[in-house]
């Protein structure tokens, strides 16, 4: 299961590489992501690749992150602990706000019951932690009909 | 009251057939407790010293009579054979079998409940004035906005791990019932230039570090309101603290920003989301949904007075004093069902009680019941011709003690008889108290007094607000008690919001009642006419009475 992802509600094999130790001797292309700082760092230097992931952390902050987005090819949000809940508003902000397109990976403590909030949020893609079963995590998607949250404004 | 649609109904049974699979898979060892942990408190399930306890959610505590008998039902079939009301107007059940837990919320949905939220670090259910909807002193019924919060707050991808739990309450009336001085986030009923709206409190609370909410809007137009609680929240959970869960509450956020500050980065969010008006349409059929199905005909005006009893009978005369409040339509009443009867745990409601309260709201009014801050239950239709009828089968079932407001009528947690928190016992100093504190004459005549108990720094029991507040501390394996006066859940002109100071040194559990004893000569030797005890306190200030309890 390590090296299976969920990429729409689908079970694929990983393509994302995470470094997130920062970017060091590796090739950087746009499906290796590194951390943010490292991210600003490299969109200045002339041998960048036009497009790369960027690895947001619970505490970093997001909003820096809106003029630079066309650069970034997809988003890794880390969950260091699922309990902390930081990740879901990066999303929601990459997504409502930003207008952010490419791929939302949600990495580390990615359960299976959390799934559904964090695809609610704009999380697309997946690894989940070490043991989770991808396959019957999908289960996760389709539970509920509808949401909440419905009829609260005018459509 | 709010009817679930359909949409409501499927989100319901969904999320119990999720909680269904989620207790099998812990059942059969596929899902860890650590991982399963924030999934069952999300549902109201908390693992206490004897096991699981279940809290369901009761929006803005309001009940049906369906829904009284469907507790019945749990606390007869799964339960020991009662149910306990909390300050959050929800009740808990504390003996439950994990297995089981799933046909329990079953048979809530049926009756259109749930325990969505009531725990957890998420936003837990809104609270509202227990008089909400009848208070002849209400602005606006705080109800619907609750109901609009509750559809927006119920499983909200984005909110579901916030940095600790979140609580909001609303109030509509100039005299604040909902201590919203004391939540996360207030929201007060206000009228400025003719316009109704609401005035936004933010990072009050108690627990450890009580604190009083501060303004962060003096007026918001009903349309704006959730849009400006999400930005509250987005802030919080991006900014609040997550290393220490003692400093995670949003009152230390805004305290450590100041509110200035933390205004502006609010103020700032809110920029992007201030065009989502709430659907106006929505809100004026909800609010037509808490009106429609209740009538409260102008003939009641005319209903005869229970006189020839009330002047037979002292008891029932001072039941009528105590327990009924005035309400907005004429020959109308809110009748308080005291859940404090002498000896009895506060907020305990036996199976056949419940039954009974049930068919009490159907037969008197008009199949209503709220439940309380204070831990007690009102039916809030009553008729005057009713009055006395209503009063001899609340007797019948020890549901009439006269003691709604006074020092006998204590809100208390559940403390070290139940609650793996506890440093100290509650439950049975509370008794003790109550049954000092057992003559009705003599609660009458020392008038309103809230006496809060915590059985730890927690402070569930909200002790940092009582006019008396007791707080349980551990002293060498003996459960001891510290006692503060002039603490003050609401707010009016003469009496703001406050926390209460400290008297004097903890004492055990068999010298509370003396202290208390000597707090009450006190008040009577120090008031001025008809002040109650907090008036005095406020007056007179907190000295005099700690060189009372030292002498």
């Amino acid at each position: 299961m390590g090296n299976r992802m969920i990429f729409d509600q689908v079970v694929v094999p990983r393509r994302y590489t995470i470094l997130d130790d920062g970017p060091h001797e590796s090739v950087l292309t746009s499906e290796t992501a590194i951390p943010l700082a490292d991210f600003y760092e490299l969109l200045g230097r002339e041998d960048a690749p036009s497009t790369i992931g960027v690895i947001l952390e619970p505490g970093d902050d997001v909003t820096g992150l809106e003029s630079h987005l066309d650069r970034a090819s997809f988003v890794a949000l880390h969950f260091p602990k699922f309990t902390d809940g930081r990740g879901y508003s990066h999303a929601r902000l990459l997504r409502t706000r930003y207008g952010f397109e490419g791929a939302i990976l949600a990495y580390g403590d990615v359960l299976r019951d959390q799934l559904l909030l964090m695809h609610r949020s704009g999380v697309n893609a997946f690894y989940m932690r070490e043991g989770q079963d991808e396959v019957a995590a999908l289960e996760a998607f389709n539970r509920f009909e509808e949401q909440y949250q419905f009829g609260l404004y005018p459509t | 009251m709010y009817k679930y649609n359909d949409i409501d109904k499927r989100i319901v049974h969904a999320r119990v057939d999720e909680f269904r699979g989620q207790v099998r898979r812990r059942l059969a060892g596929e899902l860890a407790e650590e991982d399963f942990l924030p999934l069952r408190l999300q549902n109201g399930l908390y693992n206490q010293r004897h096991g699981y306890m279940l809290r369901v959610g009761v929006p803005y505590g309001l009940l049906s009579s369906d829904q009284m008998r469907t507790f019945a039902l749990i606390a007869e079939r799964y339960d020991r054979g009662f149910g306990h009301f909390t300050t959050r107007q929800n009740i808990q059940f504390n003996y439950m079998e994990l297995e089981e837990v799933p046909d329990i919320l079953g048979h809530l949905a049926e009756v259109e409940m749930h325990a969505i939220q009531t725990s957890g670090n998420c936003v837990r259910n809104v609270t509202c004035d227990p008089h909400a909807g009848v208070a002849p002193d209400e602005l606006a019924d705080p109800r619907p906005l609750a109901e609009m919060l509750r559809q927006y707050k119920e499983l909200h991808p984005e909110f579901a791990f916030l940095p600790r739990k979140f609580k909001i309450a609303i109030s509509g009336a100039p005299e604040d019932r909902a201590a919203t001085f004391f939540h996360d986030i207030g929201i007060q009923a206000v009228e400025v230039n003719g316009e109704l709206g609401w005035r936004i409190l933010v990072g009050g609370g108690i627990g450890r570090t009580p604190r009083i909410a501060a303004e962060i809007r003096d007026f918001l137009p009903t349309v704006d309101v959730v849009s400006y609680v999400e930005a509250i929240l987005r802030v919080y959970n991006l900014h609040g603290r997550r290393d220490n869960k003692y400093k995670a509450r949003i009152k230390i956020l805004v305290g450590a920003l100041g509110i200035d500050a933390f205004r502006d980065q609010v103020d700032a969010e809110w920029e992007h989301l201030k065009h989502q008006k709430l659907d106006m349409d929505r809100y004026e059929q909800i609010v037509r949904m808490f009106t429609d199905d209740v009538e409260h005909p102008a003939e009641a005006a005319a209903d005869p007075e229970p006189s020839t009893r009330r002047d037979a009978d002292p008891e029932f005369a001072r039941w009528l004093r105590t327990n009924v409040k005035d309400h907005k339509h004429p020959g109308h009443h809110i009748v308080y069902i005291s859940l404090k009867a002498p000896g009895q745990p506060p907020g305990d409601a036996t199976t056949e009680q419940l039954l009974v309260i049930a068919s009490l709201m159907d037969r008197y009014s008009q199949g209503r019941a709220t439940a309380t801050y204070n831990q007690n239950l009102t039916l809030p239709h009553v008729r005057t011709r009713d009055l006395e009828t209503l009063y001899d089968a609340l007797v019948a079932q020890n549901l009439a003690t006269a003691n709604i407001n006074t020092i006998a009528d204590s809100i208390c947690c559940p403390g070290l008889d139940f609650c793996n928190l506890a440093s100290a016992h509650s439950i049975p100093v509370a008794q003790k108290i109550n049954e000092r504190f057992n003559d009705p004459a003599e609660l009458e005549d020392i008038g309103k007094l809230h006496l809060n108990m915590s059985g730890c720094v927690n402070a569930c029991g909200h002790h940092h607000t009582g006019h008396i507040g007791i707080l349980g501390v551990d002293k060498a394996g003996v459960g001891h008690y510290q006692i503060a006066i002039g603490g003050n859940p609401g707010a009016g002109e003469e009496s703001p919001a406050a926390v209460g100071a400290i008297i004097g040194p903890a004492v055990t559990a068999d010298e509370v009642v003396g202290v208390l004893d000597n707090l009450i000569d006190r008040y009577k030797a120090e008031r001025d006419q008809d002040e109650t005890f907090l008036e005095t306190v406020r007056r007179v200030g907190v000295d005099t009475f700690r060189e009372n309890q030292n002498g």
